[in-house]
């Protein structure tokens, strides 16, 4: 079953034309990475598909939910209490983590499980230590994120996104704004959740990375897929010239 | 003692009299400081929301209202909220609901654009953070953002607030009673410096508590950045 179907997603900033016809569907279990060069539109489609941005056009589903249904050449998306139950089935890692600065990492945890979600204060505390120990931050709970390396608050970051139980969860460039000593660590937690087989679209430069744990990768350029295949095709197959062209660029 | 009373040449009666008028004053001061406070400051809010609404008209009438407020002088609205419904409709306000009325839309121009500043200061991110983590529109703003643009805006709104504590002797244009008034009645009619040094060191004491308050709640704040 599909717990991600994009199909033909335009997006325009104005004159700006930067989705033209996306299509993606990720089944459950299955990481879907998305490399292409900078300006190509991964984050934008990223966007749409969590509902930060509105596509123009295209039909997306989430979870077996309608999202958006193109008709008469426009997306007409779904009422408001389908938007929001679908919000709820995802979850988005950002490139700059975004923690609430105000709040111990514990309170980043529990708020929107509390608050959004009506668990109990002792439920959404135990769930979120639980995540703080496969973090291995459990003895930073009571730290706020400015105490955090980077390393160290994105994985705040995925705990605080695994905390509302999400369906599928999506990455933005999720070690960019890391220092390199910090990067593995956090592609270890995303490689573990990998191994749990949750459902993942990860946006990312770590080329090794996304060969080694994508079930299939997107190649996207100037807002069109140019290849959606598995690594090992993406990666060794010299029919894609665009592609080796990037990749042998990154190398340099 | 005596060497006090005469070297500000005043028997004991007239100085402890002077001093029941500076207190009263001071109440009547310290009345208009903590109106204007408590109806300026949520004002600002509203104001500040107001002036980045998506509705251009809205956001440009409460620009143009900040301008004027920002750019006449206080003493100037003072007379005209006074006297003008007087002049022009033949109706009267009270005299102390019309210096507070002053006060309040005056000050709630510059909150306006302090918390305008602070709410602008806060990165899209974290609005994004908190709706995709499902809380809604009003939870983003009250839990997420507002408490962080309350951090960032303690300073500039202190500094408001010190001018406030000096600019209620500005009631004075329109016969509000007040300290400064007080001061300057009773300096005259005794022709003594004695009352003006008073109220300096009573506005500098008011001053003095709103400034170690702001430092305090800054300190409390102090735990993040
Ligand atoms: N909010 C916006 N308003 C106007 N233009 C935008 C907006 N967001 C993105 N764009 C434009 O859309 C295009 C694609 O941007 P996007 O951020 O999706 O690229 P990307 O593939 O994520 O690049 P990078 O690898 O640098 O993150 C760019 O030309 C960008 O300028
Ligand atoms: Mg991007």
């Amino acid at each position: 079953m599909y717990l991600l179907e994009a199909k033909q997603v335009h997006k325009s900033f104005g004159e700006n034309h930067v989705l033209k016809g996306v299509d993606l569907s990720v089944a459950e279990g299955q990481v879907v990475s998305i490399i292409g060069p900078s300006g190509s539109g991964k984050s934008t489609l990223l966007r749409c598909l969590t509902q930060l941005e509105t596509a123009d056009r295209g039909d997306i589903s989430i979870c077996g939910r309608v999202m958006t249904k193109e008709e008469n050449g426009r997306a007409v998306y779904s009422d408001k209490n389908q938007l929001r139950s679908i919000m709820l089935d995802v979850g988005l890692v950002f490139q700059n983590f975004q923690l609430f600065p105000h709040w111990s990492v514990l309170r980043n945890l529990t708020d929107a499980q509390v608050r959004v979600l009506g668990r109990s204060r002792e439920e959404a505390e135990t769930i979120a230590r639980d995540l703080l120990a496969k973090m291995k931050l459990s003895e930073k709970e009571d730290a706020y994120p400015c105490q955090l390396s980077g390393g160290q608050q994105q994985r705040v970051a995925i705990a605080r996104a695994l905390a509302m139980s999400p369906k599928i969860l999506f990455f933005d460039e999720p070690t960019s704004a890391l220092d390199p000593e910090l990067i593995g660590e956090v592609l270890e937690i995303i490689r573990d959740l990998a191994k749990q087989h949750m459902t993942m679209v990860i946006v990312t430069h770590e080329m090794t990375f996304a060969r080694e744990i994508s079930d299939r990768v997107m190649f996207l350029e100037k807002g069109s897929v140019l290849a959606f295949d598995t690594p090992e095709a993406i990666f060794a197959d010299a029919s894609h010239g665009r592609i080796q062209a990037f990749l042998s660029l990154l190398h340099k | 003692m005596d060497f006090f009373f005469q070297l500000i040449r005043m028997t004991p009666d007239t100085f402890h009299n002077l001093m029941r008028q500076m207190a009263e004053g001071t109440w009547q001061a310290l009345e208009i400081f903590i109106y204007t406070a408590i109806f300026s400051v949520p004002l600002g809010v509203l104001v500040a929301l107001l002036r980045e609404s998506p509705l251009k008209p809205v956001s440009a009438v409460t620009r143009f209202y900040q301008l004027v407020m920002r750019g006449t002088p206080l003493m100037l609205q003072l007379m005209f909220v006074m006297y003008g419904p007087y002049y022009m409709f033949g109706v009267s306000m009270n005299r102390f609901n019309a210096c507070i009325l002053a006060f309040v839309i005056n000050y709630a121009a510059y909150f306006g654009e302090i918390f305008r500043a602070g709410i602008n200061s806060i990165p899209r991110g974290q609005y994004e953070a908190g709706q995709v983590l499902g809380y809604t529109k009003q939870q983003t703003f009250f839990h997420i953002v507002l408490p962080q643009v309350m951090k960032r805006v303690l300073p500039p709104t202190g500094s408001e607030f010190l001018v406030l504590v000096k600019d209620t002797a500005l009631a004075n244009v329109i016969a509000q009673p007040q300290l400064f008034d007080v001061a300057k009645k009773t300096s005259g009619s005794m022709v003594s410096v004695v009352p003006l040094v008073i109220a300096a060191a009573i506005y500098l004491i008011m001053s003095a508590v709103v400034e170690m308050t702001f430092h305090r709640m800054e300190r409390k704040l102090d735990y993040y950045s």
